[in-house]
């Protein structure tokens, strides 16, 4: 039993570091520049020169993977940071303070669940035009909700032990207690939470990307990958399979890993 | 004759570790008996061993005969069909042995149909007439669901889902321990009786040998995994072993000695006194109390009934006044629910009062804000009942003990409060080495010493307990209960202890409240109130109490 646990937690965590140091190299090197255009050399199979061959303009597929991989990790990862900084004082301030302002802090929360996430990215390409940085506010903003909800709920539990009970006869107050006590013991909590957004990032970033509303080129994104290998599918469709496995097997990753996190919390 | 149940040289091994070592135990029908020990000592163990309710790692040799049957030997159908059907359970948390998404009466009628006892019609009859005999006769008692029911209804259902089937034998494991006295003796009561009309045989688990020796006819010792005495309940004091003696004199706490100025101070019906010394009641020095509270109302509101009106107030605790004088511990005592813990924390004005006030060392401490209320917090402190969780698990022992000297404005260096960390710890009787440790790493009675500790750090004139030694054994009560005597003593803190115990209270305190629905009903030095109590409901409370040697209920 602990042994199955443990094994989905290691591949999930190799997968998921494997993805991070991928994005990471990208950033100095690649096997050839991902940008550049080379039509002589257009749709080669897979060879010793193109590991992944290349695409309809000769570009070399495993340098635009790796690239992919860090707007991927970019966006998922500074959409979390959004939501971990806005969501996590909301939910402490919520559980805290309880009463009027918790009932509007969560009737806020409920307002930007009902909002359908990608009508909002519409909305905000609308105003400020496509781009990564885009992706980045809309995925976040939909993040700050599912922080606030949990960190108030791991909050209120928290809430009722002796031990907050004992700090406040130590003359502390709301602000100190939370992070003080609650914040800390929450921790393991938000990093499953995390975990999970993080791989929802992901996914989110592909789809955005996928309609346009993303990464613009001459920037590399899976969904933008994806999108082009559509137009191809009669002629390369192996050239889809590969941004869709790198998105398929960093959510696999990061799901395992979060399953795993979540398990080891519990025992 | 052959014993209902035979228990012959048991041995359970859990891992490595070896749990039960030669347990040999015999019950007869129409008999209750009282295991009895410390947490740890393996009672909880034989009883799931009978029932091969053991863990999945156990290993279990031995003999366990149900008249004659061999219970090791049986298939997993055969002990499912056993279960219930020839011996029930009862187990300590009514809260959490009942399902509470089903109505009551379902509950009980679902042990009828699991054994395919009977139609079910007829199982809701019978559970209908299990309830009426468990003392639940109101018809629509079976329609509830388990959190519309007290934690006394709780566990009465749960025995009801033990005896539906009429079992020739039924566990109890700490059937009572939750529950307050008045609800503890009806629950004991209750037991007896079932017992005597069905003639069932009983195991009554406990770590009080008070509520054993009520209820059993004869009592087995465990320590360590094996019975190490076993006697008549009538002839406890004829028990040799000692720890079977340490159990007893745990159980049996001696009332608090009156000092020879508070016993004047009562007879000249003065206020209470108790801290002065003889010269200082010979002086006539006036004494101003410690902690005064004066008309306390605390209200919380209630359910709201429609959306434009205010939600209707319950009221927790109603005109309550009581005086605290220095070095004296006074005791409050009430069932759950009679407001005392609302009471304390108004007292420790963690909470807003609606009417009222609390005076600390003469100022407002009710009313009093910042650096003023920072000041008077350093000289009332707080031990409360849950020694798991009273402690931050992420914090360590120094860091804990020394979270109070946040009240301190000119806070010690590092250096000094290392020493204070250290002298505290050793006060309560804990090595200075303990400091680095976490919370995890101790027992629940150390644990309850690192709570004295910390409330210790600020030197402050009054400790407030709220059930502080309630969810420890007797053994390890006993020893907290003489710390408190000795602390108070040598360093002339005043305490207010509040618990639902009165055996307790009377090892404790000097004086006592008695608290009922939110109100002091009754108040006076503990030998008067509890030779010859005033109010219906102390002596109510006072007859519930367990004692060893009252006549058996």
């Amino acid at each position: 039993m602990t042994q199955r646990r443990g094994g989905g937690f290691t591949l999930g965590a190799a997968i998921t570091l494997s993805y991070l140091a991928m994005a990471i190299v990208a950033w100095f090197w690649t096997p050839y520049d991902p940008a550049t255009l080379n039509i002589v050399d257009k749709l080669q199979a897979p060879n010793w020169h193109h590991w992944f061959g290349t695409d309809q303009l000769g570009r070399d597929v495993l340098s635009m993977i790796m690239a992919g991989a860090k707007i991927s990790v970019g966006v998922a990862l500074l959409s979390v940071i959004i939501g971990v900084l806005v969501g996590v004082p909301l939910g402490l301030l919520a559980a805290a303070r309880g009463g009027t302002l918790d009932e509007l802090v969560m009737r806020g929360n409920d307002l930007i669940f009902a909002f359908p996430s990608l009508l909002l990215a519409i909305l905000i390409t609308a105003v400020f035009g496509p781009g990564a940085v885009n992706a980045i506010i809309a995925i976040g903003v939909f993040n700050i909700p599912v922080f606030t909800r949990v960190t108030r709920g791991g909050a209120l539990g928290l809430w009722t032990r002796d031990y907050i009970l004992a700090a406040r006869v130590a003359g502390k107050g709301h602000s100190r207690i939370s992070v003080e006590h609650v914040l800390p013991n929450l921790v393991g909590l938000l990093v499953v939470q995390g975990t999970i957004q993080f791989s929802l990032g992901v996914i989110a970033e592909a789809g955005l990307s996928y309609v346009g509303l993303g990464a613009q080129p001459p920037g590399i994104s899976w969904g933008r990958m994806l999108n082009d290998a559509q137009t191809l599918t009669a002629l390369a469709p192996s050239l889809a399979l590969y941004p869709g496995f790198a998105v398929l097997f960093f959510v696999l990753g990061l799901n395992l890993l979060g399953d795993g996190l979540k398990s080891r919390r519990a025992s | 004759m052959t014993a209902l149940l035979a228990i012959d040289s048991l041995d359970v091994h859990i891992g490595d570790v070896h749990v039960i070592k030669k347990l040999s135990l015999q019950v007869q029908a129409g008999e209750v008996l009282g295991l009895v020990g410390a947490s740890g000592s393996g009672k909880s163990m034989t009883a799931l061993a009978v029932l091969r309710l053991l863990p999945p790692r156990a290993r279990l040799s031995g003999s366990l005969r149900l008249r004659g049957a061999d219970i090791g030997a049986m298939t997993d159908a055969e002990l499912q069909a056993m279960r219930g059907r020839d011996i029930g359970m009862v187990f300590q948390e009514p809260m959490t042995a009942l399902n509470p998404l089903m109505r009551v009466g379902d509950q009980v009628a679902e042990t009828v149909r699991l054994h395919g006892a009977a139609s079910r019609a007829a199982a809701h009859t019978l559970a209908r007439e299990t309830l009426a005999s468990v003392g639940l006769r109101d018809d629509l008692t079976g329609d509830r669901y388990p959190h519309e029911l007290s934690g006394g209804q709780r566990q009465r259902v749960a025995i009801a889902i033990a005896v539906v089937l009429r079992p020739a034998l039924l566990i109890a494991d700490e059937p009572t321990t939750a529950l307050d006295v008045s609800t503890q003796a009806q629950v004991l009561v209750l037991l007896r009786e079932l017992v005597r009309e069905r003639r069932m045989g009983l195991i009554l688990v406990s770590h009080d040998l008070a509520v054993i020796s009520q209820v059993s006819d004869r009592v087995a010792v465990m320590q360590d995994g094996a019975v190490v005495e076993t006697g008549a309940s009538t002839a406890l004091r004829q028990l040799h072993h000692p720890y079977a003696k340490a159990l007893l004199a745990a159980a049996e706490l001696a009332p608090k000695a009156v000092t020879p100025a508070f016993a004047v101070a009562v007879a000249v019906g003065g206020t209470a006194i108790a801290a002065l010394s003889d010269a200082a009641v010979a002086a006539g020095a006036a004494i101003n109390p410690i902690l005064e509270v004066r008309g306390l109302v605390r209200d919380y509101p209630g359910r709201r009934r429609s959306l434009w009106s205010a939600p209707p107030a319950l009221r927790a605790v109603n005109q309550v006044s009581l005086t605290l004088y220095p070095g004296e511990n006074v005791g409050l005592v009430g069932e759950s629910g009679s407001g005392k813990s609302s009471l304390l924390r108004s007292i420790l004005a963690l909470d807003p009062v609606q009417a009222g006030e609390v005076r600390l060392l003469g100022e407002a401490f009710s009313a009093a804000r910042g650096s003023a209320l920072r000041r008077l917090r350093r000289s009332i402190q707080a031990v409360f009942q849950d020694p798991y969780g009273s402690f931050d698990p992420q914090w360590t022992v120094a860091r804990l003990i020394a979270e109070p000297y946040y009240l301190v404005e000119a806070a010690p260096n590092a250096a000094e409060r290392r020493r204070r960390v250290a002298m505290v710890l050793e006060q309560v009787g804990l090595a200075p080495s303990d400091a680095a440790r976490f919370p995890h790493e101790f027992s629940g009675g150390q644990r309850q010493r690192i709570a004295i500790a910390r409330a210790l750090i600020t030197e402050p004139a009054v400790i407030v307990f709220d059930e502080a030694v309630s969810a420890l054994d007797v053994l390890v009560r006993a020893q907290i209960l003489s710390l408190l005597d000795d602390l108070s003593a040598r360093l002339k803190l005043a305490y207010l202890f509040v618990s639902h115990d009165l055996n307790v209270v009377r090892a404790i305190a000097d004086r006592v409240y008695v608290m009922q629905r939110g109100r002091i009903v009754e108040e006076g030095a503990t030998a008067q109130v509890f030779a010859s109590p005033q109010h219906e409901y102390t002596r109510a409370l006072i007859a519930a109490t367990p004692r060893i040697g009252a006549a058996p209920i």
